[in-house]
């Protein structure tokens, strides 16, 4: 498998100007490997919720059993995993844990299939939630083979109840860096920001399961990525030069992500940026700015070095360059790449904040900032997130972002909103810059 | 530890420890101390050079200072030909106020001949220093081997359009394909044989005259000789340097170079210049003043005298000169 990396980005900047955006777009391409047939071990813990809420109604519990047991007879043999029933504590459903043994991932084969098919059969819903705890035994269970390529899937439908926020942020910041975690919530009774922090913070992607018989598909769908993915721990290693301040470093598709934040110091100039598992056949984009100080005209610099790392090896590079110019034909430019992911970000920002202040009753403010969330995604063509907001608000004219507020709205829809509203499209030929936002107050 | 020997024992923009007189942390590239920055004279031994802005010393990856990531001097921002054997030299310079040389020029010499070209990049194209480069050359090449009795121009412009559509391009949004302008000259005593398209210049100076050889190509020469302007209202016009022919793939088929013969009256300097020198010496005689004719300096000095008063003029762009003086020394034949 290969990784290629390049950078869109207009490197002219006019005098005095010191910021620096790019968008680095990063193909991965060599095809998917059979899971058998390559030498990549994958390990795979399925969390189930097994609290009591899960009896209520009790169609969503009958439905997870079901699931969760089609998914596992769908595990390729050599696949390691282990299934962990989560309610205030956190059980080993499968492989069971000899008194004073260590919980293991088992490799699935015909046999281990099978019991943990009929152990998933009778999962019993009952007690609290306490997610950290069915995090530490992902854990706990992920030890034991460390080089696989670790994914959970963690399925929920309730809020995290019985801790403390903190003690959540605590389990996440000890599994931070060891496996990706993919979060879906059933139904409309669990809350988006809690799950978007795990799924943040473990490089998984968070989803609505609006009702229990799309669960099956969904287990299906994590299980074929999964399966997909053939290198682990692929970091963005970024260069800024002495003085530069690295002002955000965002993965902008397919999804926004922000991971300014998530650096690891390399060396004072040098950060590595975690972007989880590949597969061979992906391509994502990262928006990169870089705040240099101003050079003079005629000057050119080095803004940031973008490596793509795969354990030590430097598998790819492109570079982001700062050239200052008195031609304002050149510097006036915008790269279409960077305007587009721009407005993407912003889309995701107003519905963010459009639904915050829904939920506060400041119709205003959601009007204003859900109307600009719809002429930024009609602009873009991001038709899915347009069908999103068409159920939370009635579009009068798609082009200037005028909307009205619905006065009943699907929790659900709401819900599916929310957690999609990150989702991005790619830059297309058709595709429009961003309009500009209406006036304040208009 | 106290605060006055740690800070003669770590780096005090990262903290790491650093070796008694070390310059540079090794850790982040910070500069130690007082030490004043090196110039260019004070480079240390050992060929390793000091970047020229923040002064770290050999450490650069790809051509980029990896302290403070400035752009490390290009061969092509300055360049100088001189063929020794005849009165043949130019210097090609990057100018003060563009990021990179995309002029460029080529000279040979044949048997009782002379070959000069000189070629400006396009700058709102892909990779025009490339498309230059490969024009002059392939040109340059191609009237050498045709030599001088029958100056082959129409397949040196082929040849080197041919090179400039070979360079190979990423297709950008709002740059056109690697283009550039071309000056092509075959020389003897008795005759100068020019080919031009685009806007640089060949000059004859001698004791008595100045004179502009060529047309450009330009909005500002069509105004004039269109008689909507004068001169003056001409190149005043922001639009004034825009050439309306050029080499590339974008190029309408139809431009031809226009072809000039002159015959030399005596003893004299044929200057071929880039827009980056005439335009701050409109005038033939402006030019001659520039290079201070009058002193008979040899050619390269000469060309070193335009490309610095240009630059002191301002260096607005890629400034070019190849200068061939005539006659042409007697048994100057290469082997």
């Amino acid at each position: 498998m290969t990784f290629s990396a390049s950078a869109y980005q207009n490197e002219y900047l006019p005098e005095g100007a010191t910021e620096v955006h790019a968008v680095v777009t990063v193909t991965s391409e060599g095809g998917v490997a059979p899971a058998s047939a390559s030498g990549t071990e994958r390990a795979v813990v399925l969390i189930v919720d097994s609290s009591g809420s899960m009896n209520q109604p009790s169609s969503k519990i009958r439905a997870a059993r079901e699931a969760l047991a089609v998914a596992i007879s769908e595990l390729p043999d050599g696949t390691w995993f282990a299934v962990i029933a989560g309610s205030d504590l956190a059980t080993p459903a499968y492989p069971p844990v000899p008194p004073g043994g260590v919980p293991q991932l088992v490799e699935a084969s015909d046999r281990t299939r099978s019991e943990a098919t009929s152990v998933a059969r009778f999962l019993v819903a009952q007690g609290g939630t306490a997610i950290s705890t069915w995090l530490d035994l992902a854990l706990v269970f992920f030890a034991s083979r460390p080089n696989a390529i670790k994914l959970a899937y963690l399925l929920t439908d309730g809020q995290n109840q019985h801790e403390s926020p903190e003690t959540l942020a605590a389990a996440l910041a000890r599994c931070s860096g060891v496996f990706q975690c993919d979060a879906r919530g059933v139904g409309a009774d669990w809350r988006v920001a809690e799950l978007r922090q795990i799924t943040s913070a473990l490089l998984g992607e968070v989803d609505i399961i609006k009702s229990p018989d799309e669960m099956d598909e969904d287990f299906h769908a994590f299980l074929e990525r999964a399966m997909g993915k053939t290198v682990a721990d692929v970091r963005l290693r970024l260069w800024a030069p002495q003085g530069a301040t690295v002002q955000f470093v965002r993965q902008v598709a397919p999804t926004i992500e922000d991971l300014t934040d998530r650096a690891t110091a390399v060396s004072p100039l040098i950060g590595d940026f975690p972007t989880g598992a590949w597969a061979g056949d992906e391509s994502r984009d990262y928006h990169v700015c870089v705040k240099v100080a101003p050079g003079a005209v005629g000057e050119e610099r080095l803004a940031a070095r973008v490596s793509l790392m795969v354990g030590d090896l430097a598998v790819s590079q492109a570079l982001v360059r700062a050239i200052w110019t008195n031609d304002e034909a050149q510097s006036a430019r915008i790269d279409p790449a960077v305007a587009h992911y721009t407005g993407q970000a912003e889309l995701a920002a107003a519905i963010r904040e459009g639904l915050d202040a829904r939920t506060s009753g400041d119709d205003r403010t959601a009007t204003i900032k859900l109307g600009r969330a719809v002429q930024l995604a009609n602009a873009s063509g991001n038709d899915g997130t347009v069908r999103l907001l068409q159920k939370v608000v009635d579009v009068e004219d798609p082009a200037t972002g005028t909307v009205r507020l619905k006065r009943d709205v699907e929790a659900l829809d709401e819900m599916a909103l929310d957690t999609r509203s990150t989702r991005t499209v790619r830059v297309t030929k058709a595709a429009n810059p961003a309009p500009p936002a209406p006036g304040a107050g208009a | 530890m106290t605060a006055t020997t740690a800070s003669a024992a770590t780096c005090d923009a990262c903290s790491a420890s650093v070796a008694p007189g070390d310059r540079f942390c090794e850790a982040c590239g910070h500069r130690l101390g007082a030490a004043p920055a090196p110039t260019a004279t004070a480079a240390p031994a050992g060929g390793a050079t000091a970047c020229r802005s923040c002064g770290a010393v050999g450490s650069f990856v790809d051509g980029w200072c990896s302290s403070c990531g400035l752009k490390q001097p290009a061969r092509r921002d300055h360049l100088e030909l001189e063929l020794l054997e005849v009165g043949v030299a130019g210097v090609t310079n990057k100018g003060r106020r563009h990021h990179r040389n995309e002029d460029a020029m080529a000279a040979l010499a044949g048997d009782g001949f002379v070959v000069a070209v000189v070629c400006d990049g396009v700058s709102t194209t892909v990779r025009p220093d490339d498309a230059s480069q490969g024009a002059a050359d392939a040109a340059a090449a191609v009237l050498l081997a045709a030599g001088p009795a029958a100056p082959d121009h129409g397949h040196a412009y082929d040849a080197a359009r041919a090179a400039v559509i070979a360079v190979d391009f990423v297709p950008h949004p709002d740059l056109g394909p690697p283009s550039c302008t071309y000056l092509a000259a075959v020389v003897t005593d008795a005759a100068i044989s020019l080919a031009a398209l685009g806007d640089c210049r060949a000059y004859w100076v001698d004791d008595t005259v100045a004179r502009q050889l060529t047309v450009d190509d330009s909005w500002a020469t069509a105004q004039v000789q269109e008689g909507l302007m004068s001169s003056a209202e001409a190149y005043a016009d922001p639009r004034a340097h825009a050439i309306t022919a050029w080499l590339g793939r974008d190029a309408d088929p139809a431009w031809v170079p226009a072809l000039v013969e002159f015959v030399p009256p005596g003893p004299g300097r044929l200057l071929l210049v880039s827009d980056g020198l005439w335009n701050y010496a409109h005038e033939p005689a402006d030019v001659a003043r520039a290079m201070q004719a009058g002193d008979d300096l040899a050619a390269l000095p000469s060309a070193r005298r335009l490309i610095d008063f240009a630059n002191a003029a301002g260096g607005a762009d890629n400034i070019t000169a190849v200068i061939v003086d005539l006659p042409l020394p007697k048994g100057s034949a290469p082997a």
